[in-house]
């Protein structure tokens, strides 16, 4: 926080949610953004719409959100048989660009794209102003496109080319980028201001001239008494937010928005669990002092204790080296600080350096050696410690002919298991809004030698509204993911939605391999593998994978459809480039896809100092637009929020939430579980680069 | 209508099916420390203590380290100190936000109606504000042990960022028993209890 009375007297200074999800007035959009690494959600009233929206910032100047719409005065579709009395749904992306940044006297400035790539219901292309005038007042001007058109002026834009001058409606199956109409057709201005009320607790009035045209918005026109919106902010906390609006001089709408900056370190808890200090260390290192055997044995129990696991230890030339597996630490800094620390807590006085190696299901990832006294001294002055001056990191490989001093005993076949509810939906088609079953999962993985497991997660039905749910695929390529209502309806009692035997390995510290075969997803059996080179010090990767699958039965048992019998080879090689400023990771992956189609998948992947990460794709593949159906292409984005986030213990896991706008069978990949990159991605030195600060968390 | 209501809930749910780890990490997140004070929990204690908690983090236990001219200081683990007089917070050092009073002889038992001090606020900093501690209401009763119990209810006012909060202050028997109070306005308030051995 910064040291400002104001920061009481406006307190919950932010800026709040449009109507339309993202953040601006109350219609209008404004020029403002939060804190890159936030995600929010806002749910709006607003008649005749009621819209929910997910909105994420992957950089301070970039804001993208999803809107899901449900527009009570039409129906679905015309026809009865086909969706009954259901209202109309529709889907959105919007985004919105920081062009300039705010100084004193220059407002900052943005452009924005709603509905960008979707029916054009609410398409509309926008610049935007926003000044703070004082503490309190933020005054937001602005011009807007196609339903931002409201207000009409000429289109200034008509001064470079006339190519501006019509803005045609979108027909067709949607899903595109409709570039010859951005910016074009009529033209028309908006402004308004939002005003804190100071020692309010952050409440706000908002004010605006209504920049939409109701008239063209929807297929039919919304009444609009007044161009004038006003409207109130409550802020509950900093960050769940109320709102009630007046609109269009008729219409009294409601709102809430809530949101998160998960993007920092230690971003929703104050601190975390502390490196664990043993009471009796001094006692423990007489102990251990006596014999090696003492030191592997308090080494195997205090790491243990940690849920860190022992593998192996060796002592030579003073130096203690441990190979360890672990899965409660995200961050292998973390994780190999918390090691060190412990060792340097028990071991004796005479070991003068550690090092410590980590695995992941037989692969090796990394190896870190420190000096004890540097360690020692650096953590006394809280001195992050200098990479490959004070630790040495180096790439890992897990060679089972090595011998170890001390190897314990491993327990094989070992068997790790959960059980828990899995909801399961099917939201916004023409049978009804919402599909859906609850179930009991159970996840298992039978560990039968190091490297070499089954994993399977099977599923029973409790209870579902599935009977009505009839919508069949009218896709005219392999269903390879259309079918998906014949697998939801039949497989609502028992269901394997895996059962997979893996065996991981590599051949060196940079080439790792994979083999699998059996229940690879809940629509495809096989066998395959992938292999990953994966340079330790190296920002890219390369990624070949190749897969022989056949289409799985209805009921997700262990039969594959004998009546379309649809078998194929899938496989693609894959790039990966992480940009180590941004912490972005590209990935294009080429190859034939499960339909039988060809092409590429972009995807790109923004990870923030806490682990928090934000994704989105698309693939184009050779099958025309027709032949891919409604969507025109394969897209969707994703996140996955590391659930320690919310925590102040340490653990791997995440909660991960994806997205397609629309199922389809182009562009379709094989979701097998536990990847290569997934597995090995902690075999990557930028990880100790970003995080060594880390090291004595 | 509630259908349409709840449809961006379920929507948010769509295809993702949630493991049941998670809920040990949402439990880990919302619950907080349940540990019982009875008296054999008071019993084990050397020196006397406090429970300090609020609506989001787990309770911790503060030990008193001094009692001076009837300001106790309370130290914590991670060598938080909390100073009360009366129960009332007048200063604290390396907690999230920390207050300091600059007039440790007020004291909320006194019989005026306000009482009337500065003080500083820091993380937001705030320096040499007036404060007004304002008497609402004072309620005696004998719990069912027999005990006489007040309860004083007073509102705290800093004008400068206008910081009005409600807060209540119990006496067992003439002994601060328990209080309820922010420290800072962007903070939920603290709940203390105090569990003094002499």
């Amino acid at each position: 926080m910064s040291a400002d009375p104001d920061d009481y007297i406006f307190q919950f200074k932010q800026y709040s949610f449009s109507n339309y999800g993202t953040l601006g007035l109350i219609q209008n959009p404004n020029a403002r953004f939060l804190d890159e690494g936030s995600l929010g959600f806002s749910w709006n009233h607003n008649d005749p719409y009621l819209r929910g929206s997910l909105i994420a910032y992957p950089f301070s100047w970039l804001e993208v959100s999803y809107q899901y719409t449900d527009i009570n005065n039409r129906l679905y579709s015309p026809f009865e048989d086909f969706s009954g009395k259901q209202s109309f749904k529709d889907k959105s992306f919007d985004t919105k660009i920081r062009l300039i940044k705010e100084s004193q006297f220059f407002p900052q400035i943005a452009v924005g794209f709603r509905d960008i790539a979707g029916t054009g219901i609410f398409g509309s292309e926008f610049i935007v102003a926003s000044k703070n005038l004082s503490k309190s007042l933020d005054l937001t001007m602005g011009i807007g496109w196609g339903i931002l058109s409201g207000q009409l002026i000429k289109n200034p834009f008509l001064q470079i080319s006339d190519s501006f001058e019509n803005r045609t409606s979108v027909t067709g199956l949607g899903g595109q980028f409709n570039v010859n109409n951005y910016f074009s057709g009529p033209a028309g201005y908006f402004y308004g201001i939002e005003y804190t009320i100071p020692k309010f607790k952050g409440m706000k009035i908002k004010f605006e001239y209504d920049g939409t045209n109701y008239k063209t918005e929807n297929s039919i026109p919304v009444s609009q008494a007044s161009n004038l919106n006003f409207g109130i902010v409550f802020p509950q906390s900093k960050n769940l937010t109320y709102k009630l609006n007046y609109t269009r001089g008729n219409t009294l709408n409601f709102g809430f928005s809530y949101k998160l900056n998960l993007g920092n370190k230690n971003a929703q808890t104050k601190s975390k669990e502390k490196q664990p200090r043993i009471s009796n260390s001094d006692a423990i290192k007489i102990v251990t002092s006596r014999s090696d055997q003492n030191l592997y044995r308090a080494t195997l129990k205090y790491l243990s204790d940690e849920k860190i696991f022992l593998q192996h230890a060796s002592i030579n030339n003073k130096e203690l080296e441990v190979i360890v597996a672990q899965t409660k630490y995200r961050n292998p800094v973390i994780a190999s600080g918390r090691v060190i620390s412990i060792l340097d807590q028990i071991a004796p006085n005479n070991i003068t350096s550690f090092k410590v190696s980590e695995i992941n299901g037989g692969i090796g990832l990394y190896s870190i050696g420190v000096n004890r006294n540097t360690f020692i001294n650096d953590r006394k002055l809280f001195l992050p410690p200098k990479l490959d001056t004070d630790v040495n990191v180096e790439p890992f490989l897990m060679d089972s002919d090595k011998k170890y001093q001390f190897n314990p005993k491993a327990k094989y076949p070992s068997f790790f298991h959960t059980i828990g509810p899995e909801i399961r939906s099917q939201i916004g088609g023409p049978d009804g809004f919402f599909f859906g079953d609850l179930k009991l999962k159970s996840s298992s993985e039978l560990i039968i030698q190091r490297g070499l497991s089954i994993s399977s997660v099977i599923s029973y039905g409790l209870y579902d509204n599935m009977d009505d749910l009839k919508l069949a695929s009218d896709s005219i390529l392999p269903h390879v993911r259309t079918d998906i209502v014949k697998y939801l309806k039949q497989s609502r009692n028992l269901s394997i939605q895996r059962m997979q035997l893996n065996k991981f390995s590599q051949i060196s510290p940079s080439i790792f391999y994979k083999f699998s075969a059996g229940i690879l997803e809940y629509m495809f059996s096989g066998f395959g593998g992938e292999a990953l080179f994966k340079p330790f010090d190296k920002n890219f990767a390369i990624g070949v994978e190749a897969w022989k699958v056949y289409q799985r039965n209805y009921d997700q048992m262990f039969g594959i459809l004998d009546d379309v019998d649809y078998k194929t080879t899938t496989g693609h090689i894959s790039l990966y480039y992480e940009e180590p400023r941004t912490n972005i990771l590209f990935k294009i992956k080429g190859g034939k896809f499960l339909a039988q189609d060809s092409g590429i998948s972009f995807e790109f992947t923004r990870e923030f100092y806490s682990g928090f990460r934000l994704s989105a794709f698309f693939t184009l593949t050779d099958i025309s637009e027709e032949e891919f159906g409604e969507g025109s292409f394969d897209k969707g984005f994703s996140f996955f929020i590391p659930l320690e986030i919310f925590s102040n213990s340490y653990n791997s896991r995440n909660f991960g939430w994806g997205l397609k706008p629309i199922t389809r069978d182009g562009g379709a990949v094989l979701n097998h579980g536990y990847n290569l990159w997934g597995v090995a991605h902690k075999s990557n030195k930028n990880i100790f680069n970003r995080h060594i600060v880390d090291f004595y968390d | 209508m509630i259908k349409r209501y709840l449809f961006i809930l379920i929507f948010f749910n769509s295809c993702s099916s949630i493991d049941y780890s998670y809920f040990a990490d949402l439990k880990n997140y919302y619950s907080k420390n349940k540990i019982l004070v009875d008296q054999s929990f008071i019993d084990e204690q050397d020196y006397s203590f406090i429970k300090v908690s609020n609506k989001k983090n787990d309770a911790v236990f503060i030990l008193l380290n001094i009692d001076q001219f009837g300001v106790h200081e309370w130290v914590g683990s991670n060598y938080e100190i909390i100073k009360t007089k009366d129960g009332l917070i007048v200063e604290t050092i390396g907690l999230e936000s920390d207050i300091k009073f600059y007039s440790y002889d007020i004291s909320i038992l006194e019989k005026t109606l306000s009482l009337n001090s500065e003080i500083d606020l820091y993380n937001p900093d705030l320096i040499f504000a007036n404060i007004t501690l304002r008497r609402n209401s004072t309620t005696t009763y004998k719990n069912s042990q027999g005990n006489k119990m007040n309860v004083l209810q007073y509102t705290r006012i800093v004008p400068e960022i206008g910081w009005k909060a409600k807060e209540s202050y119990t006496f067992k028997d003439g002994v601060i028993y328990k209080s309820i109070q922010e420290i800072n306005p962007m903070l939920d308030p603290l709940e203390i209890k105090f569990y003094f051995k002499y």
